[in-house]
C-alpha cells in the first residue's frame, strides 16, 4: 500500500511539474528565510549559555557603569566569602606583536588567574588550569592562532613585543563561541600587563574605574545577600573616602546580553517577520495542495467505487503530503546552506546551521514538516470526502466554494507586505545615495589621507626624520599645494566631547564641544572653507590657547563672527581659549548624525610619527601621480613597510556601508515577498478559474474574445492589489519618515518610489494571473462544456 | 434472487418544485440475468444503475439486495455489500491515469486484505483471461479505447463479483470495438455473472435476456 501510494506521489509529480515546483520552491524559500530568522534569534538568546557556570557569573557595575575601580575585587574576594571567586579585564591599549615578518598592531587583555575558572572556553590546545599563572604567558583565539602561525600548532610559540623588548610565550589556544559576549585575540595576566604597560599599576587605585569585573558566587547565594557587605566596602575605601554612595550592583551574566549588547526590540519584531514569512508560505502551500487536489477528483472517486475507505483516502493523502513537505525542507535546507555565509558576510556574524548539534533547531524543523504535513492532507481530504460520490466520478467539485474573503485578505496582506519593502528598498537606496553624493564641505577629489600608524617603526627617531623629510619634499613638489598633520580625519572625530562656558554675550551659558587637534595648515590642505578669522596658517603667531569653532557653534553660541572671544573648558573658571576663526560645517561625522558643534585646536609635536595622520592636498588632476611620488618617497624611507594611504572623504563613506547593507538585506527580503505573494495569487487564481472554467466556455461560445476574457479574469485579481497599495502606501510613509529622524541629512520621500513599487508589484502579479488566466480563457470551449 | 426493487422514488428541487428523477420503480433481478436498461436521455436509466450500485441514494421505497434491506442499512454496510458484490465498468472507462494496466487491475485489490502474492496472482490470472499480459505495463493513454474498456471489464471482475453494472460501456467505442465488449459480457453472463447495462443502442440491448425502458423515471 504504502509503495504503491509513493508511486503514485512520484508519477504526479512528473505530470505537474511546473506546479509542483512552484509548491517546493515557494514553501522552501519561506522554511530557509524562516530557518535563518530562527538562527540569528537562536544565536542571540543563547548567549553565553556554553558557560559551565552562567547561573553563579555576576559582572560588578557602579551604578549604570559597566566599568569598576581596579582595587574593588580583591577587596570583595577578601571580604566576602559568599564570593568564590572573580576575575578583573583590563581592556585598554594594545601593543605592536610580532612573530616571524609578521606584525600587527594588537589589543591585548590583562586578567586575573580565576578567568578560566569563571568562564569556560573550549581549549584547542593546552588546558586551563593554572593557565594565566606565568609571567608572559599568553592565551590566545583560534583566530589569532590562525593569522600569526597558520596551521602549525601555536603552542609554545614565542611573540616578539615592539621590536624585541619582551616576548610572550604561547600557553594556550581557546575556541571562542561567535556566542560570547567576552571575547579576546590575546590574553594575558596582570604582572605581564605591567611589564608591558606600566601605566596599568596607576590605573588601578580607588579612583579610576578601567576594569572589568566578574565575579562567581556560591552554589545558592543571591547578590542581595551580601549587599551590605558590598556597600561596606564602598563606604570603607571609595574616594573620596567616607563620601562615596556609588551603589554597586551585580548583574546576572546570562542577563548580561539581552540588557546591554542586543536589541529587544529587534529580536521581538524579527520573531514576528519569521512567523508571518513560515505563516504564509504555509498557507500558499495549502491553498495550492488544495488547488492541485482537484484535478484528482475522479480519481478519488474511482478508488471510492472500487473500494477505498476514509482511511485508504487518508494514509494515501498523508503520504503525499509527507513527502511533500518533506521535500519542501530538504529544499529549505538546501537554499539555508548556500545563502546562509552571504547573510552571515552580509551582517558581520557567523551563524551555523548544524542540525545535529542544535536539538531546538532539529525540534523545530519536525515540528514544522507535521504541521505542514497534516494541514496540507487534511484540507484537501475534508473536500475530497464531501464530495457525493456520483459527481466526483465524472469529476466534479461541486463543493468549492468562492474564494472566501480570508483568502482575499491573506492575498492583500502579502501585496502590502511586498510594496512597503520594495518601497523601503528604493528609499534606502536613494538616502545612501544621496549621503555618498552630498557634497562634504571639504576636498574630498584632491586630499590624499596617510595613516602614519606609529607603532610599525621600530626607530622613532629616525622614522620622525624621515616623516619630516618626506613632507618637506612633498610640500616643496609642484604637484602639491599644501601638506597638514593632524590627529583627527573626516569619519574619524573621536576625541572628547567637552562642556565650555562662554564669558561674552551669547545664546547659552555653557556649551559641548567636539574636540579635534590639528597642526598648521589643516583646512587649507582639507579645502574646508575659513568664514572669518583665520584658521592655523604657518606663520609666526603662536597659536596656544585659541580654537577654530564651527558654523555649528557659533550658531549655538550666538556669536557673529570670531573675534577673540573667550570659552573656558570644564568650568567658568577652566582653561580659556580664545576663539580666533569660523569654519563652515563640513562633514566630519557620518551624516546620519545630528551635525555636533566642533572646535579644532592647533597642536605641534616632537616626533612626527605621534602624528596620526598625514594629510596631502595635491594641484588639480594630480593627486594619482602624488601618490606616486608619495609611494616612493616612503618605501625609500621604510623599506618592507606598506604606507596606508586613502582619499579624505574614505573613512567617512565606510560609515554609510552599513546603510548599503541595511539596504541589501531588504533587497532580499522584497524578493523574497514578491515571490511568496506572487505563490499566494498563483493559488488564488487556478483556484478561482477552477470555478470559473464553465462560465468561460459560455462567455466564449457566445462571442467573447481571448483579450475580452484576459481582462474580465485579470480585472478581478489585479483590483486586490490596487487594494494593497492603496493600504501599504501610508504605512510604508510613516515608517519611511521614522526611519529618516535617525538622519541629519534627509532625502525626500519621492512620489516616485511608491509609484514604482506599485507598478512592479502589480506587473509582476497581472505576469503571474495572466500565466494561468491566458490558459484558461484560450481553451477550447467545447472541451470546458463537455463536463456538463 | 439477487435484488429487489419496491416502489422507489427519487427526486430532487428546482424551483419549489419536486422533480422526479425516478417514479415508482419496481424491479426483480434473478442471478443470472443480462437485463439492458433503455430510454432516452435523461430518463432516469443512469440514476436507476447507480441507486443499484448504491452509489447514489433514493427518497422513498424498499430495496433488497441478497436479503439485506439497503435502506435502512448504514452508509459503511453499504458500501461494504457493493464492495464485495458489485463490479463497475463505466462509458468513459475511468482507469487512472497514472497507473499501469497491471496497477489498475491490482488497485480494487489493495483495499481488501489480501496479500502481495495473492494479488499478483490474482491479476496475473485476469491478465491472462483477457489476453493483455503484453499490455501489461503500458499506461491507459497509450492503449485504443477498446483496450481501455477490456482493462476496465478486467477491473470491475477481478474481486469476484456477483452483478457487474455498466453504464453505455460502449457509447466511447466505434462499432467493431463495441462488438467485442459486448461479446464479452455475454461471455461472462454465459460463465454465470449477473450483468445490467445501461444503452442506448437497439442491437446491444439485445445481447441481454431483458430489457427495461424507461421514460421520465418511470418504468414503461
Amino acid at each position: 500500500m504504502l509503495k504503491h501510494n509513493v508511486l503514485l506521489f512520484f508519477r504526479s509529480i512528473k505530470k505537474n511539474k511546473s506546479t509542483f515546483l512552484i509548491n517546493v520552491l515557494g514553501l522552501g524559500l519561506g522554511i530557509a528565510s524562516f530557518l535563518i530568522l530562527f538562527l540569528y534569534i537562536y544565536n542571540d538568546i543563547t548567549y553565553n549559555h556554553f558557560h559551565k557556570n552562567l547561573d553563579r557569573i555576576y559582572r560588578v557595575r557602579e551604578g549604570e557603569t559597566v566599568q569598576t575601580r581596579g582595587l574593588l575585587l580583591p577587596e570583595m574576594l577578601k571580604d566576602i566569602p559568599e564570593i568564590e571567586d572573580g576575575t578583573r579585564i583590563f581592556d585598554w591599549d594594545g601593543a605592536r606583536l610580532s612573530y616571524g615578518d609578521l606584525a600587527f598592531y594588537e589589543n591585548i587583555k590583562y586578567a586575573d588567574e580565576g578567568f578560566f575558572d569563571i568562564f569556560t572556553f573550549s581549549f584547542v590546545e593546552g588546558s586551563p588550569k593554572k593557565i594565566l599563572e606565568d609571567k608572559y604567558g599568553v592565551v590566545i583565539s583560534t583566530e589569532f592562532a590562525k593569522k600569526y602561525f597558520g596551521d602549525v600548532p601555536a603552542l609554545g610559540k614565542q611573540l616578539d613585543v615592539n621590536f624585541g623588548n619582551q616576548f610572550l610565550t604561547v600557553k594556550g589556544v581557546v575556541d571562542i563561541p561567535y556566542n560570547s559576549s567576552i571575547k579576546f585575540d590575546i590574553l594575558s595576566n596582570y604582572v605581564t600587563g605591567e611589564e608591558i604597560l606600566p601605566w596599568i599599576k596607576d590605573a588601578h587605585n580607588w579612583q579610576n574605574v578601567f576594569s572589568i569585573t566578574y565575579v562567581l558566587l556560591e552554589d545558592g547565594v543571591k547578590p542581595h545577600d551580601f549587599k551590605d557587605k558590598i556597600q561596606k566596602i564602598v563606604k570603607r575605601d571609595f574616594f573620596p573616602t567616607g563620601e562615596s554612595n556609588v551603589e554597586l550592583n551585580l548583574l546576572p551574566f546570562k542577563d548580561y546580553h539581552s540588557v546591554l549588547e542586543s536589541n529587544q526590540t529587534l529580536m521581538v519584531i524579527l520573531f514576528i517577520i519569521a512567523l508571518g514569512i513560515i505563516g504564509i508560505a504555509i498557507v500558499n502551500f495549502i491553498n495550492l495542495t488544495i488547488t492541485q487536489s482537484f484535478s484528482r477528483v475522479k480519481e478519488v472517486g474511482v478508488k471510492k467505487v472500487h473500494g477505498a475507505s476514509k482511511t485508504h483516502l487518508l494514509r494515501q493523502i498523508m503520504t503525499e503530503s509527507f513527502l511533500m513537505s518533506l521535500m519542501a525542507l530538504i529544499v529549505g535546507g538546501f537554499l539555508l546552506v548556500i545563502f546562509l555565509p552571504s547573510f552571515n558576510t552580509l551582517l558581520g556574524i557567523n551563524l551555523k546551521f548544524n542540525l545535529f548539534k542544535n536539538s531546538s533547531l532539529l525540534l523545530t524543523i519536525i515540528g514544522l514538516w507535521c504541521i505542514v504535513g497534516l494541514l496540507s492532507g487534511l484540507l484537501p481530504l475534508s473536500l475530497w470526502m464531501r464530495g457525493k460520490l456520483t459527481n466526483t466520478l465524472k469529476g466534479n467539485m461541486s463543493n468549492i466554494g468562492k474564494p472566501n474573503y480570508w483568502n482575499y485578505t491573506l492575498v492583500v496582506v502579502q501585496f502590502i507586505i511586498a510594496i512597503f519593502l520594495i518601497s523601503g528598498t528604493l528609499l534606502i537606496r536613494k538616502q545612501v545615495t544621496d549621503m555618498l553624493e552630498k557634497n562634504p564641505g571639504f576636498d574630498s577629489e584632491n586630499v590624499i589621507v596617510v595613516e602614519l600608524d606609529g607603532w610599525q617603526f621600530s626607530n622613532l627617531e629616525k622614522a620622525s626624520d624621515n616623516i619630516k623629510r618626506i613632507s618637506e619634499e612633498l610640500q616643496a613638489s609642484s604637484y602639491v599645494s599644501s601638506i597638514s598633520f593632524s590627529t583627527t580625519a573626516p569619519g574619524n572625530y573621536q576625541q572628547n566631547y567637552n562642556v565650555f562656558f562662554s564669558r561674552e554675550e551669547s545664546n547659552v551659558e555653557s556649551i559641548h564641544l567636539r574636540k579635534a587637534y590639528v597642526g598648521y595648515n589643516y583646512f587649507k590642505t582639507m579645502g574646508i572653507d575659513l568664514l572669518n578669522g583665520s584658521g592655523f596658517p604657518r606663520d609666526s603667531i603662536l597659536y596656544k590657547n585659541t580654537v577654530v569653532l564651527n558654523q555649528k557653534a557659533m550658531g549655538l553660541l550666538g556669536y557673529q563672527g570670531a573675534s577673540n572671544q573667550i570659552l573656558h573648558e570644564g568650568s567658568p573658571d577652566g582653561t580659556p581659549y580664545k576663539v580666533i576663526g569660523t569654519i563652515t560645517d563640513f562633514s566630519y561625522q557620518s551624516i546620519d548624525n545630528q551635525q555636533q558643534p566642533l572646535a579644532h585646536f592647533f597642536i605641534d609635536r616632537e616626533n612626527f610619527t605621534d602624528w596620526p595622520y598625514l594629510m596631502i592636498k595635491s594641484t588639480k588632476g594630480t593627486s594619482l601621480d602624488v601618490v606616486e611620488i608619495f609611494k616612493e618617497k616612503w618605501s625609500a624611507a621604510f623599506p618592507g613597510i606598506e604606507p596606508n594611504l586613502f582619499f579624505a572623504d574614505e573613512k567617512l563613506n565606510n560609515q554609510y556601508k552599513k546603510y548599503i547593507e541595511t539596504n541589501t538585506l531588504v533587497t532580499w527580503f522584497s524578493i523574497l515577498a514578491i515571490m511568496l505573494s506572487c505563490m499566494g495569487l498563483f493559488a488564488l487564481s487556478t483556484y478561482s478559474l477552477a470555478r470559473r472554467t464553465k462560465e468561460i466556455g459560455i462567455r466564449k461560445v457566445n462571442g467573447a474574445t481571448i483579450t475580452q476574457v484576459l481582462a474580465l479574469l485579470n480585472k478581478d485579481f489585479l483590483k486586490w492589489v490596487a487594494l494593497g497599495f492603496v493600504i501599504a502606501v501610508p504605512i510604508s510613509w510613516y515608517a519611511m519618515e521614522q526611519w529618516l529622524t535617525n538622519f541629519a541629512y534627509k532625502t525626500n520621500i519621492s512620489w516616485w518610489i511608491f509609484i514604482l513599487a506599485g507598478g512592479l508589484t502589480l506587473m509582476i502579479a497581472f505576469l503571474t494571473v495572466s500565466w494561468q488566466s491566458y490558459w484558461a480563457a484560450s481553451v477550447n470551449p467545447v472541451k470546458s462544456l463537455r463536463t456538463e | 434472487m439477487l435484488l429487489q426493487l419496491n416502489n422507489i422514488f427519487k427526486w430532487v428541487h428546482s424551483g419549489g418544485q419536486r422533480v422526479f428523477l425516478l417514479k415508482d420503480i419496481n424491479l426483480e433481478v434473478r442471478e443470472g440475468e443480462f437485463i439492458s436498461i433503455m430510454g432516452p436521455s435523461g430518463s432516469g436509466k443512469s440514476t436507476l444503475l447507480n441507486v443499484i450500485g448504491m452509489l447514489d441514494t433514493f427518497d422513498e421505497g424498499e430495496y433488497q439486495f441478497l436479503d439485506e434491506p439497503v435502506h435502512s442499512l448504514k452508509e459503511k454496510y453499504r458500501a461494504n455489500l457493493y464492495k464485495e458484490y458489485i463490479g463497475f465498468v463505466f462509458q468513459s472507462y475511468h482507469l487512472l491515469d497514472e497507473l499501469t494496466v497491471k496497477e489498475n487491475l491490482e488497485m480494487p485489490l489493495l483495499y481488501k486484505k489480501l496479500r502481495g502474492t495473492e494479488r499478483k496472482a490474482m491479476v496475473a490470472d485476469m491478465l491472462d483471461r483477457f489476453n493483455i499480459v503484453g499490455k501489461k505495463d503500458l499506461f491507459p493513454a497509450q492503449l485504443s479505447g477498446g483496450q481501455q474498456q477490456l482493462v476496465g471489464v478486467a477491473r470491475a471482475l477481478i474481486s469476484n463479483p456477483k452483478l457487474i453494472l455498466a453504464d453505455e460501456p460502449t457509447g466511447n467505442l466505434n462499432s467493431k470495438q463495441g462488438e467485442e465488449i459486448m461479446e464479452l459480457f455475454k461471455e461472462l453472463n454465459d460463465e454465470g455473472v449477473t450483468i445490467i447495462q445501461v444503452t442506448h443502442s437497439e442491437k446491444n440491448a439485445e445481447y441481454g435476456s431483458r430489457i427495461i425502458n424507461l421514460l421520465d423515471g418511470r418504468m414503461i
